[in-house]
């Protein structure tokens, strides 16, 4: 009999809803079913009356506005006077079970004056209605940015070609609904357990919300069922279960409903974009020009960011002499769209590489072996001023094209379709401004021989802490089981931002290293006082430092700890990370930065019925270029995950598009992929170490969906020599592209 | 609303219940009978998280109500701890890396139990059915396969 060594499958992990302090109680809220309306009257009454509730509240009991980012807090934690989506958390009732609390919410009144609802871009854009008093002309952000001789490239350029590309809003459907557990302690400090992808960010951000002094908060972060970008934003649920702890000095616990994720999700931001491409005599890309509307739902959120990113990171993979865009992000009465896996990037990448395509089959050229000229080489500095260090695209290009066949005749009724891309490795600068570092870590060492590693990484999944883990090991010579990893506390840990942007391998691993090499200094020390040999003669191995010339002649490792102990106290190790890079001299210049970028090559096999406009993936290779792998199988999952995400976006799910509704609000209509749905994967690792990076390590959580869609777009489009420009691919849609 | 009763044996152990007609197998097991290994995705017999094994057979609780339940064997992932086959398909699974996040993982744990108690060396076929009941969002779905067809491999 093998043994599972695992705490997932026999369901051991605590999850937020499986943690249950003494004397809990349980919130519920009553949401807006108005998109758009005043609100005239929000009773409390019936809810108050309900048996077992002991208190509602609505937004009067909050003081402040709430969001990621500083400059754009605009969301009440309850809405306040106005409601801008369906969905959007009015009243909040606490009561002794999760049934009386669900009760009460329902028996909140809200009276509404509906208003005119803003249901998507076009409505928006017009202004006839606002949603915001202070953004008259409904446009959160209006980026426009131009590097380099646009105009002069285009009116000099061979070829111009050009198209309009739609993609439809998504959600993470994470397994795990969002959550919270609040505790207002007799000592006057807030424990707050949530399923949050950034701990840090969410014990700021309560305490602003509710006037509280950083350190007295705690943020626990349990096991996290799964995340995507879904759980980076502070929440009303998160300060609301807070504030009702307050108030009744009693542990609350909020867990989310499916329907209610599909309104809070901050899912993928439903794009509108035109490109146009500048070609010049050598098919090179001389100028790409860019407007792009994303519908950003009723608040701000993370929007700002997701606009900025949207342009710059259009200047990657390709080689370029000009880059201009256009990047606004609107107002709609639609839940507030957000960070999902790619973050601002997905959409765009779509669109890019269906032009870069369309291209090719102007030129009549191939476009696998056309994305490999036009790469970006290493240490290469874009027009926008990203700093590329490694590069492995023309391999990952290399890779899919020989795994797929790319180059051998097809066969009828198939069609290949590829599709390249680049993604950050963290954010170079923080959401707030500052000079901190981004990423901290403490090793100690004790006398039984254990490491225990204490970092702000927020597991959520993606095996965040087994590659820490694994980092520290390497860089003391040890297994990885000698190293244990006490994350997700913010009382405990230091800090680390948190698990997006795809920040944390290379930041937090950074860090975790220095860490680990100080630890072996100390170590490395006290063996050579007793063994009188030499530092730089010395070798720490599994449970041994060892002279290099004599393996013979040591000491155990649990030896040199307590000798280091007997020397100079605990036995303990600190790092840090933040980029060493300044902002380029431009506004906006601080969005698009990383240390490193990763590289992504996909290949997609199609076949296509053509009466009933179904798209069938037979095949997906991967190519993903994470620098190093630091767990093989770990970057395997990533990919297996990224193929099937993207998969399922290409062509099985959406929000809807309609801003009044969000549709659908259930789990089984949503259409997340399904083993049975699934094309035959080939996964590719490609290693093009990064100087940046720990052992040379980039990401790979988030960059490998990127070309996943637009590889199967491309396929499907040759397949049915049309040009198929929005997302998803439903087979009404695919039909209406194709009239043939 | 009345109150009915049900006797049922939870991992061996038996429990004599008064439960609201409505109450379903989910929220008994959890809430009532403290079984935090019993995780659920969306209560609406979507997504598999919450399944269970009654009398052998492998069932969303979301989908039954405790009241219907009386005489019934009920086992959740946590009770199969002890069992060989289980430990050895768990074993299989996160060899390959096949769970990230984790929380579909006693539902599938669950279901192939079942599956692999009947049938020792499923086919491809056989296996995707076991799992089409299953939402893995983090998309782990190939390297179960993977893993599972090599288990029992002659």
């Amino acid at each position: 009999m093998a043994r599972s060594t695992g705490t997932a499958a026999f369901g051991f992990d605590q999850y937020v809803a499986d943690i249950q302090p003494p004397g809990l109680l349980y919130a519920a809220l009553a949401r807006s079913t108005k998109a758009y309306a005043q609100l005239e009257k929000v009773d409390l009454a019936g809810a108050l009356s309900t048996p077992g509730v002991l208190a509602a509240v609505d937004g009067a009991v909050f003081h402040r506005k709430v969001g990621m980012i500083p400059t754009s807090r605009d969301e009440p934690p309850l809405a306040l006077d106005v409601v801008r989506y369906v969905g959007e958390p009015v009243a909040a009732v606490v009561a002794v079970t999760p049934e009386a609390a669900r009760h009460g919410a329902d028996r909140v009144r809200i009276l509404y004056r509906s208003l005119p609802f803003i249901p998507d871009i076009q409505a928006s854009a017009t202004g006839a209605t606002t949603i915001h008093a202070s953004m008259p002309d409904n446009i959160l952000r209006d980026v426009r940015l131009s590097f380099g001789p646009v105009d002069e490239c285009f009116s000099s350029a061979q070829r111009i070609v050009s198209g309009s590309y739609s993609y439809a809003g998504s959600t993470h459907a994470a397994m795990e609904t969002h959550g919270a557990v609040a505790w207002w302690r007799p000592e006057q400090r807030l424990w707050i357990w949530s399923s949050t992808q950034s701990p840090f960010h969410l014990q700021h951000n309560l305490a602003c919300a509710l006037d509280l002094d950083p350190a007295a908060v705690r943020v626990l972060k349990p096991k996290v069922g799964g995340g995507f970008g879904g759980k980076c934003e502070t929440f009303s649920h998160e300060i609301v279960t807070a504030q009702l702890s307050k108030m009744l000095n009693r542990p609350v616990r909020l867990i989310l409903t499916r329907e209610e994720v599909f309104y809070t999700h901050r899912g993928r931001h439903h794009a509108l974009m035109d490109l146009r491409l500048a070609l010049g005599s050598n098919h090179e890309i001389l100028a790409i020009d860019a407007d792009i509307s994303l519908d950003g739902g009723a608040y701000a959120g993370l929007g700002v960011v997701t606009t900025h990113y949207a342009g710059q990171l259009l200047a990657i993979p390709y080689k370029l002499k000009a880059l201009r865009f256009r990047s606004r992000r609107y107002f709609t009465n639609a839940p507030p769209a957000g960070p999902k896996r790619g973050h601002g990037s997905v959409q765009i990448r779509f669109a890019m590489e269906r032009l870069i395509d369309k291209a090719a089959v102007s030129l009549g050229i191939d476009p696998l072996v056309w994305r490999r000229e036009l790469a970006l080489a290493p240490g290469a500095s874009t027009v926008n001023e990203l700093k590329i260090g490694s590069t492995g695209f023309g391999a990952c290009l290399d890779r899919v094209a020989g795994a797929s066949g790319w180059f051998d005749s097809s066969v009828e009724g198939e069609a290949l379709g590829v599709a390249g891309s680049a993604y950050i490795s963290g954010a170079a600068f923080p959401i707030f401004p500052n000079r901190l570092p981004h990423s901290q870590a403490m090793l100690r060492a004790d006398r039984s021989g254990l490491f225990t590693l204490y970092t702000g990484v927020a597991e959520i999944g993606q095996g965040t802490e087994h590659a820490m883990a694994q980092l520290a090991a390497e860089t003391l010579g040890q297994e990885r089981h000698r190293v244990t990893v006490l994350a997700g506390d913010t009382d405990a840990c230091p800090v680390d931002l948190g698990s997006y942007s795809s920040r944390v391998t290379l930041m937090a691993g950074k860090s975790v290293i220095a860490a680990a090499q100080e630890v072996r200094k100390q170590l490395l020390r006290a063996a050579s006082a007793r063994l009188k040999i030499p530092v730089e003669e010395l070798d720490i191995i599994p449970g041994r430092i060892v002279s290099k010339a004599d393996e013979g002649r040591g000491l155990s490792l649990k030896k040199a700890i307590a000798l280091a102990e007997e020397q100079a106290g605990l036995v303990l190790g600190t790092g840090h990370y933040r980029p060493d890079m300044k902002p380029a001299h431009y506004k906006g210049s601080a969005l698009g930065p990383s240390p490193a970028y990763s590289f992504s090559a996909a290949v997609a096999r199609v076949s296509v019925d053509k009466e009933l406009g179904l798209i069938r993936v037979l095949d997906l290779w991967l190519a993903h270029d994470c620098g190093t792998a630091i767990d093989r199988k770990s970057v395997l999952a990533q990919l297996y995950g990224c193929a099937i995400m993207g998969y399922g976006e290409a062509l099985l799910e959406s929000t809807g598009l309609v801003g009044s509704v969000t549709d659908p609000v259930a789990l089984i209509d949503y259409g997340v992929p399904l083993v049975g749905d699934l094309p035959r994967i080939h996964p590719l690792i490609v290693e093009a170490p990064d100087p940046e990076g720990p052992r040379g390590a980039k990401e790979v959580g988030e960059g490998p969906l990127l070309p996943v869609i637009p590889a199967i777009a491309n396929a499907a489009s040759r397949a049915l020599g049309v040009d198929l420009d929005s997302i998803p691919l439903f087979p009404d849609m695919v039909l209406e592209m194709y009239s043939p | 609303m009345g109150t009915a009763h049900a006797n049922f044996t939870v991992n061996g152990r038996l429990h004599r219940l008064c439960v609201d007609p409505g109450e379903i197998l989910l929220d008994t097991l959890r809430h009532r009978l403290g079984l935090t290994d019993v995780k659920w995705g969306c209560r609406e017999g979507a997504c598999g998280a919450c399944t269970v094994l009654i009398d052998g057979r492998a069932t969303p609780s979301c989908l039954r109500l405790t009241a219907t339940l009386s005489g019934a064997h009920i086992l959740t992932a946590g009770g199969l701890i002890a069992e060989p086959l289980a430990q050895d398909i768990a074993a299989a699974l996160e060899n390959k890396h096949a769970f990230q996040c984790g929380f579909c993982a006693p539902g599938i744990l669950v279901e192939l139990f079942a599956l692999f108690s009947r049938a020792p060396q499923p086919s491809a076929d056989q296996l995707e059915q076991a799992l089409s009941g299953h939402v893995c969002r983090c998309g782990g779905y190939p390297l179960m396969m993977e893993a599972l067809l090599k288990l029992n491999a002659p």
